[in-house]
């Protein structure tokens, strides 16, 4: 009994993990055209870190805990700044899921 | 008619050195320095698709300012995984002022670019009008540019090109140089030469 309760009180004080996308663009050539989908980003109060590469054309938004953002509000700050979406992977603490958007141009 | 004819010839926007368009909510700051004015424009982006700026022009060497309101407006973004193009018109409308006499004038742009990591091709033709002068005028630009190194995201970034400007009415009516592009962060830079020994001088800051 008193491991169970060890291990419950371990499990309750573990953090949780915030949830992340993983957002592959089209168009992102330049640091202007990334800068601002950053600063889109950054400018929300549910995003706790955003990392963006050129390299793979990807949008890594970090979110803040209990905070939710859909894959429509993604493909909007993205679309506004430009770009096309091909794809979102969602990656949390428990599961992980794919959502495959088609990309196109404006 | 040749003062009409340089009067059209620098009116036009010539925007070859940043996109027109920022992202919503940017603020976007120019100055440029050429063979034929310091140019100093501002433009607001309120959608991704429209921009609004104000340009105040001096044209050295002559008694000469020009202040215009600008719309600029993205007509086609092809997306693709490693390259982008757009293009977009760029309409103003203000004043001139030649020798202490005030026209009003009009100016529109068609630019396009083509963008890789790597390489980057860049074209605008401007068609000009101002009061009193009835013959209105052209010009065009047209630059190609290569990227020696691909730098990451906040890294600083370079360009290598070459630039080419068409002036029908100018007395050097073609130039041609060499530029340099720098870019980290928000700040912009470039620095060119022209076959007739004069400075290109570029400064962008997007907000």
């Amino acid at each position: 009994m008193k491991k169970i309760l060890y291990l419950l009180v371990i499990l309750v004080s573990l953090p949780v993990a915030a949830e992340s996308a993983k957002v592959k663009v089209t168009g992102m050539v330049c640091d202007f055209c990334a800068r601002g989908v950053e600063k889109s980003f950054k400018g929300r109060d549910d995003i706790e870190k955003i990392n963006v590469s050129l390299e793979d054309s990807l949008v890594e938004i970090q979110l803040k805990e209990k905070s939710i953002l859909s894959d429509e509000e993604i493909r909007k700050v993205i679309t506004d700044n430009g770009l096309s979406v091909i794809s979102i992977e969602r990656v949390s603490g428990k599961s992980s899921e794919k959502s495959p958007a088609k990309a196109k141009s404006q | 008619m040749r003062i009409a004819a340089l009067i059209c010839t620098i009116i036009a926007p010539q925007q070859s050195e940043a996109r027109p368009i920022s992202f919503p909510g940017g603020v976007t700051p120019m100055l440029r320095h050429n063979w034929e004015m310091n140019r100093l424009h501002l433009h607001y982006t309120p959608h991704r698709l429209h921009s609004l700026g104000v340009a105040v022009e001096e044209i050295r060497a002559r008694d000469q300012t020009n202040l215009f309101f600008q719309w600029n407006r993205l007509l086609l973004r092809r997306n693709r995984e490693r390259s982008q193009l757009n293009i977009y018109s760029m309409l103003e409308s203000g004043v001139t002022r030649v020798k202490d006499e005030v026209e009003p004038a009009l100016g529109l742009t068609f630019a396009g670019d083509w963008e890789t990591r790597r390489y980057l091709a860049a074209y605008s033709v401007g068609f000009e009008h101002a009061a009193e002068f009835d013959n209105g005028s052209f010009h065009q630009t047209a630059r190609l540019g290569f990227a020696p190194y691909l730098g990451n995201y906040g890294s600083l970034h370079s360009w290598l090109m070459i630039q080419l400007e068409h002036h029908p009415e100018e007395e050097e009516s073609t130039r041609v140089g060499p530029v340099l592009r720098f870019f980290k962060s928000e700040y912009l830079i470039e620095l060119g030469v022209d076959n007739q020994k004069d400075l290109n001088f570029n400064l962008v800051v997007r907000y």
